[in-house]
């Protein structure tokens, strides 16, 4: 049997760890997830559906007393949280919004959902592209 | 769906100029001597780009991934600081999105891996830790 390639020794398991079919169970990831900072000025709320084998999420950032809707998107990759798994624990996802393109990587870590967000404005205005960190609770 | 055409109340401020990436230069080494990840990140100015360079666990001896450009990223939209850095590496067999930033001095970089063969491995996230060499 040939040898799996490997980037780092991490990657390397005997094939029959692994199974044929690597779509990933999304029990973990569904529902309505509220940020842990009731006063975020970032994002306040992730709405996340399963459709088969995907994921969409929709995300409410914080725009004074109000929501503002970012609209839905498809996750772009789901991840387990090691190699042998098959539950899913993390996903990204893109936005392209008018004044900025926004990575979003999550990880699901013993109830909450970690949500790391990477700004890169594109709309001219002198401001440094940024990273921000904010945690979710199931509502 | 209302659409997002202006920025959220934390981006509407001014950053002082371009991303300073000093916080970032440098070598970094795994916190786990015994780790079968990324023994180490080395970070660099190069012609204007900053460019990370990998070092991993493997067998025999340690895979180098070699050099890639950093994409930077600050704590706010009105900050110079570099404190995060965004990468990709694709291998043919698997690609790698590495999100990093640090946090009281350690650095923390978040592995997105993902297959592209048909060995039935998961695509997977894990996170390691990484402290500054001494200079």
């Amino acid at each position: 049997m040939e040898a799996l390639k490997f980037a780092k020794l991490e990657d390397r398991v005997e094939p029959l760890a692994t199974q044929k079919e690597s779509s990933l169970q999304l029990d973990a990831l569904p529902g309505i997830w509220l940020n842990t900072d009731g006063d975020t000025r970032g994002i306040l709320k992730v709405a996340i559906t399963s459709q088969g084998p995907k994921l969409k999420l929709r995300v409410f950032e914080a725009a004074g007393p109000d929501s503002r809707d970012w609209g839905e998107v498809e996750a772009e990759h789901i991840y387990a949280n090691n190699i042998a798994s098959q539950l899913a624990a993390g996903f990204t996802a893109r936005y392209h919004l008018d004044h900025a393109e926004i990575h979003l990587q999550a990880n699901w870590n013993q109830g909450l959902l970690v949500l790391a967000s990477f700004t890169s404005f594109n709309d001219g205005n002198k401001r440094s592209n940024c990273f921000a960190r904010e945690f979710f609770h199931r509502q | 769906m209302t659409p997002v055409t202006y920025p959220s109340s934390q981006e509407q401020t001014i950053a002082t100029g371009p991303i300073h990436p000093e916080p970032l230069l440098g070598t970094w080494l795994n916190t786990n001597i015994a780790t079968r990840g990324i023994t180490s990140a080395i970070l660099s100015r190069q012609n204007g780009q900053i460019t990370v360079r990998i070092v991993a666990a493997g067998d025999p001896g340690p895979s180098d991934w070699g050099e890639t450009e950093a994409s930077l990223f600050t704590a706010d939209a009105s900050s110079s600081e570099a404190m995060s850095f965004s990468a990709f590496y694709d291998f043919g067999f698997m690609e790698t999105q590495l999100q990093a930033h640090v946090r009281q001095g350690v650095l923390i970089i978040a592995k997105f891996e993902r297959f592209k063969d048909s060995s039935g491995r998961s695509n997977y996230f894990s996170k390691e830790f990484f402290y500054r060499a001494e200079q």
